[in-house]
């Protein structure tokens, strides 16, 4: 049983239509769940609605076992952190981190306690008497993160708190997620439309397109098997071509490649007819030019293969970055160690497909 | 949740902008219908008193003078003033913030103590050059007191203008003179048509500059209308000239609105100070020639008034501030100065109090969004466009009969003050209301705040910092308010502005030394309050 449960949840603004449509969601405690999703796909709506500052619909949140829906925001017991952290501009550090202990009844002891124990969480405890307007993004970044822990709450919401930052402070943050969560035995939902920081941050990822969840798994299983084109082509997975299924081979402009027999029986595929097939990234080797000495015997090692045409190799550090085009005109681009026995730009290219990774999907997509 | 807040908050806001409408009805809306029912002739032939008064050559020659010398002094006024905002704006040096927050000081002193101050320098310099009753006199005035308009408005988006463009000219081969012009000139040109809109309100509604330094000849429509009511009790003209007066704020106000939207339109980087440190003999000549400009523009005429106010026949003393308390011989119904010191302060608290509870609410209402509130927006403004002049005309033909005549006449003075200061009120509070973020309260409200409370914890603090820089502005405004106070206030019971002016039109050197020991006292009382609230503004609401 998960500490925040959101089934079939819908929402909009005033009388339009619904922003988010059949949510379901759950968090578990000591774990960070990243929401994904590209601006606009109803992140920041889920957040606030789980949150209690923006009404439901229909639909269900549970934090604990316990229904959220008609208790109010400041009973919820949900920490929030705001994208640029809305920290009050008339209180210092203290004054900050000490509003919601405050607001909770504490005496003075038990807030300084709180106090210091939510800065010294997040390595600000030598600012406690800090104007907010004199800290750099940073460290508002933690006062916000301190200020929504010092009220112990069970669950910890973020929205993109780290927008406003530099990369390298961005990723340090990040990093230090999980740990601070898993100390407090909370659960944290982070909103990003940043991957890296997703995958950086989150045990697992829920993918959000169109206002709702399309899928909520590890990371792993997420880049491994995408639910649907969608949430393939937002995670980048790979590129996706337009084919035709027959018998177990789909075919198209890109050339043929069979397919094994658990995916032919697939119910995604749907049988022969049009279909998207999905060609990731991590399924592809680019080994040689089709006519090359070493050719015949890669092929022969390697199955299924398909031609493309080079356009550019490039040293992208510490790896090379290789520039393809399909046959059907679509783009693709490859990290590779070994670029070696690779032809010149505008040569073909073998490629070798592990056809074990491919997915296909309903056309249409 | 907060949907039901949020109807909760309409509601509210709409029974909010019930009391500051019904006294917009009733202080401004029905006098001013009054003044322009009489002067369009509604109760006679139509149109009658506009078509006397346009067509009577002293009037058209005093409808030429206000304007030919609110253009005069607009421009002057920006000559003057583009140097100081430049030198302000792109220089940091030790004492700028001093100096800054001084320019303020002359746009807030009342008219009467300008008026008073150059009454005593041109005396003072009479023996050179006698400019005293001359067209000059006035633009200089004028100059005086609108310079800080031009400093702030035009400063306030020089300094925030990114550097990188003038660089960029200047590595492309333009000097100095040409990037201005090329570069920054174009870019401050909203701010300057909005400087320049405003000062030339200002002075095309001047009232008691004129009043007391315009002679034969140099009169404005709005010294026309106190004239033609108090001296000719010829109210169907007063009325008249307030319709025209009206026409021609109104066309300005319109400009004013088409640059200032255009300003707001502009992206600034807010952050972006463009101010370098000064440094080099170019710098330090032009530090020097900002303060000397300065002293020369807005120093002298004070340093005139304080001199005259100390001067006592042959050597100097204390004696004309001593006198205040005694009744002035001359006049037949005298009542001692310090008596309108008292009757001023007390004056000045009332219509502060009013124009606090009516601004805060009309702010209240407009910021929650409710239809109510944004009329409120708009009509508030009315009165800031409304000549003191007129709403002093619309109120003595409202009230000159009724509950507000005879004793109660008293409380007319307090409600014309007020009525000047709401608008003072709302522009001071408005923006800090609304520039609550919605988030600061949803962040209180996730940690465990109640609607209550949040309204306590957040709004409140936020507000009241503001509330008292809105009271303190309302404060300096009415105490010295002259306009339409002189048109309400009684003999018996005259306000400072109002026994400055009654000294200045009475013979002999004790009630000129009076009136320059009033001004004295009535500027100093200004001159502390509008430090005051700008140090509390930089310290705190101006943060948000």
């Amino acid at each position: 049983m998960g500490l925040l449960e959101v089934a079939g949840l819908r929402a909009g603004y005033g009388d339009g239509p619904d922003v988010l449509s059949d949510v379901h969601l759950d968090v578990r405690s000591g774990e960070v769940v990243a929401l994904l999703g590209a601006s606009g796909s109803g992140k920041s709506t889920l957040l606030r609605c789980i949150a209690g500052l923006h009404p439901l619909r229909s639909g269900d949140v549970t934090l604990d076992g316990r229904d959220l829906r008609r208790v109010s925001v400041e009973q919820r017991g949900i920490g929030l952190v705001f994208q640029d952290h809305a920290l009050f501009p008339h209180h210092d550090v203290t004054g900050n981190v000490a509003f919601g202990p405050r607001m909770q009844g504490l005496d003075r002891a038990e807030t300084a306690a709180r106090v210091a124990r939510a800065l010294a969480d997040v390595g600000l405890g030598h600012l406690a008497h800090r104007a907010i307007d004199e800290l750099s993004g940073g460290e508002q970044q933690r006062v916000a993160l301190a200020r929504a822990l010092a009220t112990r709450p069970r669950l910890l919401l973020l929205d993109e708190p780290y927008g406003s930052l530099d990369r390298p402070l961005r990723e340090r943050l990040v990093d230090e997620l999980p740990g601070l969560v898993r100390g407090e035995d909370i659960g944290a939902l982070l909103v990003t439309h940043d991957q890296q920081e997703a995958l950086r941050a989150a045990d697992r990822v829920a993918v959000m397109v169109a206002g709702t969840v399309r899928q909520l798994d590890t990371p792993e299983r997420l880049w491994a098997d995408p639910v649907d084109a969608e949430v393939a082509a937002f995670l980048g997975v790979g590129v996706l071509l337009d084919a035709e299924m027959h018998g177990g081979v789909a075919s198209g402009a890109f050339g043929a490649l069979t397919l094994p027999p658990p995916l032919r029986t697939s119910s995604a595929a749907g049988g022969d007819g049009p279909a998207r097939l999905l060609l990731p990234r991590r399924a592809l080797r680019a080994i040689a030019a089709p006519g090359g000495p070493d050719a015949a015997g890669d092929r022969a090692a390697a199955g299924a293969t398909l031609t493309a045409t080079l356009v550019e190799v490039r040293f992208a550090g510490e790896r090379h970055r290789i520039d393809l085009v399909l046959g059907d005109g679509t783009r693709l681009t490859l990290l590779s160690d070994d670029v070696s026995g690779l032809p010149s730009p505008g040569a073909a290219v073998t490629l070798a497909v592990d056809v074990d990774a491919l997915r296909v999907f309903p056309p249409g997509q | 949740m907060s949907r039901g807040g949020r109807t909760g908050g309409r509601g509210r806001g709409a029974a909010l902008a019930v009391g500051p409408l019904v006294f917009l009805a009733l202080f401004f809306a029905w006098p001013l219908t009054l003044v322009l029912s009489r002067g369009l002739g509604v109760d006679g032939a139509l149109l009658a008193p506009l078509r006397d008064v346009l067509t009577d050559p002293y009037l058209q020659q005093v409808a030429r003078f206000t304007l030919g010398q609110a253009l005069a002094s607009t421009l002057l006024t920006l000559l003057v003033g583009m140097p100081v905002a430049a030198v302000l704006s792109t220089l940091d040096f030790r004492g700028r913030r001093v100096i800054e927050a001084a320019t303020i000081v002359p746009f807030v002193l009342p008219t009467v103590v300008v008026g008073t101050a150059f009454v005593a320098l041109l005396g003072r310099l009479a023996p050179v050059v006698d400019l005293r009753q001359t067209t000059l006199a006035i633009l200089l005035a004028h100059v005086f007191f609108n310079v800080s308009v031009v400093v702030r408005t035009v400063g306030g988006l020089w300094r925030h203008l990114d550097a990188a463009p003038v660089l960029a000219a200047r590595t492309l081969g333009a000097t100095r003179l040409r990037a201005f012009l090329h570069v920054t000139l174009p870019r401050l040109r909203p701010a300057i048509g909005a400087a320049a809109a405003v000062v030339f309100l200002f002075t095309f509604t001047s009232f008691g500059v004129v009043l007391i330094l315009g002679g034969p000849g140099r009169s404005t429509l709005e010294v026309e209308i106190h004239r033609a009511t108090s001296q000719l009790l010829d109210l169907r003209t007063a009325a008249a000239l307030s319709v025209l007066q009206l026409l021609a704020v109104v066309a300005t106000l319109g400009v004013y609105d088409r640059t200032r939207r255009r300003h707001a339109a502009r992206p600034l980087a807010r952050a972006a100070l463009s101010l370098r440190p000064a440094a080099g003999p170019r710098d330090r000549m032009a530090i020097a020639g900002m303060l000397g400009l300065l002293m020369l523009v807005q120093g002298l005429p004070l340093l005139a008034l304080l001199e005259r106010s100390l001067r006592v026949g042959d050597g100097w003393g204390l004696a004309h501030f001593r006198s205040l308390g005694a009744p002035t011989r001359e006049a037949v119904m005298s009542v001692a100065p310090a008596v309108a010191v008292r009757n001023s302060l007390l004056f000045a608290l009332a219509a502060t109090l009013i124009a606090m509870v009516v601004g805060t609410s009309a702010a209240l209402a407009a910021v929650g969004g409710s239809r109510a509130g944004r009329l409120m927006d708009g009509a508030l403004m009315l009165p800031l466009g409304t000549s003191a002049v007129t709403l002093g005309l619309g109120l003595l033909l409202a009230f000159r009969t009724g509950a507000f005549a005879g004793r109660g006449a008293i409380l007319l003075v307090p409600l014309a003050q007020a009525l000047v200061a709401v608008p003072f009120v709302v522009r001071t509070m408005l923006p800090v209301l609304r520039g609550i973020d919605r988030r600061l309260r949803e962040a209180a409200a996730t940690l465990g705040a109640a609607p209550r409370r949040v309204w306590r914890e957040i709004d409140l603090p936020i507000v009241s910092r503001a509330g008292l820089v809105a009271a303190g502005f309302a404060f300096a405004v009415t105490v010295g308010e002259f306009g339409a106070t002189i048109f309400v206030a009684r003999a018996s019971n005259p306000t400072v502005p109002v026994a400055i002016h009654r000294a200045l039109g009475l013979p002999g050197a004790v009630n000129l030394g009076r009136a320059m020991a009033l001004s004295v006292l009535l500027a100093l009382i200004t001159g502390a309050t509008v430090l005051l609230i700008d140090r509390i503004r930089v310290g705190a609401v101006g943060r948000f």
